[in-house]
């Protein structure tokens, strides 16, 4: 179990935080991830964690133990922790072997010969790499340098795995595969592991949960599929997945159904709106792949609410699906349809948008959305 | 190899060494096969005998030891002092080590023979180290630290320290944090760290910087001169008398050659070892 509580940490000479009162929790062994753009945090937070930054104040839990606290701070080496890196840091003036074999070594407790022997070969052959014993570390391929890195952290058999951009090095199609596989030994080990990355589609692929991370602050966390389907604010509508954000007024809301009428540059449209009054500012968020077209002009009046009319600027075709830009009035917007539709620049469409994909939120929707936090802080 | 078009670079110093440097080191090797016929000549036939009295005489042999000591007091020396300050230096970027180093390059343009007097007035009886040793009460009579391999190598370590540190601080700042952080982060505390990563990847430097230093060490003429004065005979103390005082060019030229010989053999060996420490990377 990792516990964070109130972490801050300011660089020196910076005028803001890098981190500004984090707090999170990762279960027992859940799989956990830290994700948002350069400069959010989330890697500072990682190395506070492993002691490599000593934070302002905070507290830091891992499993049973108090790494930090206004007065403890534990140094890395005595930390129950394993580290992988982004560029490996394997050494590559030991083999394999001995760069596996290191954890053990300088540790606390001696492990006997045998035993070193034993859970060395044990490590590499659970991450693939059996047999590679006596080569040079650095004569490994990068995707075998980062398997080694998570065999050197598993090693020792520590509470915590922590992960700062272990993919990121990688080329995309090892990238893709090592996914599974690193999320296939964390199942296997059941190690609780804290995941770093600025990579959405790792972030939601692997993690039991996700946080977003913006300016040193988390925005929002939860499950991929609520993180997804649910962004709490503008900030991680935009930061996850591609989304069309239109600007837009409440012209009146049914206070029984909750669903707003609200005014856009593409025409009027029909969104639960919960908490945004009349005549509220607000942006509505809708995915690419929410929105569906038909071939044809839009019947309008208000029964069609929602179906706008639009024309087809462009088309990218990329295999798997066509990414149509259409000009809806006065605003661009982008819809994924499966690649079996096909339609040519200048064609008609109804643009439908499902009322259950928009999410509407305040203009000043950077700031996190107090719904989003809710529940969290306390 | 990408860059071969630019080699012709390198002609104007490789003249310079084929016509000024070589030739000199040819003729003085091929003097000391020669027997000397009195102060400034030689004979024309060839011999073995100057090496038999340089290796035979006391003095002469006396004089390669203390070299050789001297040598390798002050390799030593240079890196115990020299590798942990490179390390600090190349690590923390703090306002106070840039001044550390400022320090040490500057007292390394200092002259060589302000350095050699200061280190005679530092270290006499009456001087301040011995001033301060009796105040603590560490000794009762003075340590004598003039005309003896003590003092000398003192003033040669403080001389080449900077020569050590300037070898090491490229290799250092080329070893990634990021392994020592991996070293902390599975579990080895700092000596640990330094001894398994730190000192390992620091090898070729710590090899070229300790080559320089001895190379450097006993073909050093200045400090040995003032510091040890004339009692401590070191090799090339013994050149100059040879050449300069005596006009025996057969026995300078051979205790040059076998001063070349010497770090020619230092060289060899340390390639060997460090050859060895690449094929382990």
């Amino acid at each position: 179990m990792i516990e964070v509580r109130d972490l801050i940490k300011t660089y020196p000479g910076a005028t803001s935080p890098a981190v500004a009162g984090v707090s999170f929790t990762v279960e027992q062994g859940g799989f956990y991830t830290l994700l948002g753009p350069s400069g959010c945090g989330k890697t500072t937070t990682l190395r506070c964690i492993a002691g490599l930054e000593r934070p302002d104040s905070g507290m830091i839990k891992l499993g049973q133990t108090v790494v930090v606290s206004d007065r403890i701070f534990i140094p890395t080496y005595r930390r129950d922790i394993g580290m992988v890196f982004q560029n490996y840091a394997v050494w590559p003036h030991m083999t394999v072997f001995e760069n596996v074999a290191f954890p053990l070594r300088v540790g606390k407790q001696k492990v006997a010969g045998s035993e070193i022997d034993r859970r060395v070969r044990e490590s590499l052959a659970l991450v693939g790499l059996a047999g590679l014993e006596k080569r040079m570390a650095t004569q490994l391929s990068g995707g075998q340098q980062q398997r080694l890195s998570v065999a050197r952290a598993l090693v020792r058999e520590p509470d915590v795995l922590l992960l700062d951009e272990p993919l990121s090095n990688l080329d995309a199609k090892l990238r893709e595969r090592m996914r599974s596989e690193l999320l296939l030994i964390q199942r296997r080990v059941g190690i609780t592991t804290l995941f770093v990355t600025h990579d959405q589609v790792e972030a939601l692929s692997m993690s039991d949960r996700v946080a977003i991370m913006d300016r040193g602050l988390i925005v929002q966390e939860g499950a991929p599929r609520d993180i997804y389907h649910a962004p709490a604010n503008q900030f991680v509508a935009g930061f996850i997945g591609s989304t069309n954000l239109f600007a837009g007024r409440v012209i009146s809301r049914d206070a029984e159904t909750g669903q707003a009428l609200i005014e856009t540059a593409a025409g009027r449209i029909v969104a639960d709106a919960e908490g945004h009054e009349a005549g509220a500012d607000v942006m509505i968020a809708v995915r690419p792949e929410d929105v569906v077209l038909h071939r044809g002009r839009s019947a309008g009046g208000p029964e069609a609410a929602n179906s706008l009319g639009g024309v087809v600027e462009i088309g990218l075709f990329t295999g798997v699906s066509v990414e149509y830009h259409l000009r809806v009035a006065g605003q661009l917007v982008q819809s994924r349809v499966s690649s079996r539709i096909d339609f040519t620049r200048g064609d008609d469409v109804v643009v439908e948008l499902p009322v259950h994909a928009i999410r509407v939120f305040s203009m000043a929707g950077s700031e996190p959305a107090a719904e989003g936090l809710a529940g969290q802080d306390a | 190899m990408r860059n071969r078009r630019w080699n012709w670079l390198v002609i104007p110093m490789l003249v310079g060494f084929a016509t000024i440097y070589v030739p000199a080191i040819v003729s003085f090797v091929l003097i000391s096969f020669h027997p000397s016929t009195g102060p400034g000549s030689v004979g024309p036939e060839w011999t073995l005998g100057n090496y038999a009295k340089v290796l035979g005489d006391a003095v002469y042999q006396t004089g390669l030891w203390r070299s050789v000591a001297l040598g390798a007091i002050t390799v030593a020396g240079s890196l115990i002092l020299g590798f942990p300050l490179a390390y600090y230096i190349s690590r923390y970027s703090s306002r106070f080590a840039i001044a550390v180093f400022t320090l040490l390059y500057v007292s390394s343009l200092t002259s060589i023979v302000i350095r050699g007097l200061g280190w005679i007035t530092l270290l006499g009886t009456t001087g301040p180290i011995n001033g301060i040793l009796q105040m603590l009460g560490w000794i009762q009579e003075p340590v004598i630290f003039y005309g003896n391999l003590l003092g000398l190598s003192i003033a040669m370590i403080h001389y080449t320290l900077p020569f050590m540190v300037l070898t090491l601080l490229p290799v250092m700042h080329a070893i990634p944090t990021g392994l020592e952080e991996a070293s902390s982060g599975m579990g080895a505390g700092f000596v640990a760290t330094v001894r398994r990563v730190v000192v390992p990847l620091a090898m070729p430097g710590v090899l070229a910087g300790s080559l320089l230093v001895f190379a450097m060490t006993i073909s050093a003429f200045v400090i040995p001169r003032l510091v040890g004065g004339l009692t401590l005979r070191l090799t090339a103390l013994l050149i100059d008398q040879e050449m300069r005082t005596t006009y025996n060019y057969a026995i300078g030229s051979t205790l040059a050659s076998v001063l070349l010989l010497l770090v020619a053999v230092v060289v060899v060996m340390a390639s060997v070892v460090g050859g060895r420490s690449r094929v382990a990377r």
